[in-house]
């Protein structure tokens, strides 16, 4: 099969129309990276449900949302379950005794997360952080399983 | 099935519709692993020299 320019400059504005991947990934991103994995991360048992699940049953929920919503979601919850882990790890690598400084200095527990622990575990989080996004990016064709028209 | 999927089944030709697909993952992939280098290089450790 040769390639044929004419041809793929015709269909290049019915793919831009397509370009609700970059759309899913974007809300699916936010709503990973601030949302979900931070209280998968405090329900730690959850965690494994979801990391145990194939992708495809991840979008069926059972519960009558929009093919898109469903599938921003599905995306959301099943990256946020190894991004909780991520997450689990960055505060696991703050030296303890950090922790055990900013109890000395009567600091509350809001204030030694806001000011001691988050500040230390962010940093190495930030690589991390992009790998899952453009995971999720490549994931989208996925949703093509639930009638969503997206790029692939 | 996705735009490029019934693009190319309607027109019987697979090689544009998904070779442009893979072109635009590429396209799309490139500036979020330059927004998180720039990140990285703002607020993340600095690099072992």
């Amino acid at each position: 099969m040769e390639w044929n320019w004419q041809f793929a400059l015709q269909i290049l504005p019915d793919l831009a129309r397509a370009l609700l991947t970059v759309e899913i990934t974007v809300v699916a991103s936010a709503l990973a990276i601030c949302g979900v994995s931070p209280c998968f991360s405090c329900a730690y048992r959850h965690t494994g449900r979801f990391r145990r699940l194939p992708i495809v049953l991840s979008r069926r929920s059972g519960i009558s949302l929009s093919p898109l919503t469903t599938g921003i979601i599905g995306i959301a919850v099943y990256n946020s379950a190894y991004l909780s882990e991520a997450y689990r790890g960055a505060v696991l690598s703050v030296n303890k005794v950090q922790i055990e400084a900013a109890v000395a200095c009567n600091l509350g527990r809001y204030a030694t997360w806001r000011y001691v622990i988050i500040p230390q575990a962010l940093p190495p989080l930030i690589p991390v952080l992009g790998n899952y996004v453009i995971a999720m990016l490549k994931e989208t064709p996925i949703l093509s399983a639930i009638t969503v028209l997206e790029l692939y | 099935m996705g735009e490029a999927r019934v693009i190319a089944n309607y027109n019987y030709r697979y090689l544009e519709p998904f070779t442009l697909v893979g072109g635009f993952f590429l396209l799309a992939s490139i500036p979020a692993m330059i927004g998180s280098r720039l990140l990285e290089r703002k607020f993340g450790q600095p690099s072992v020299q």
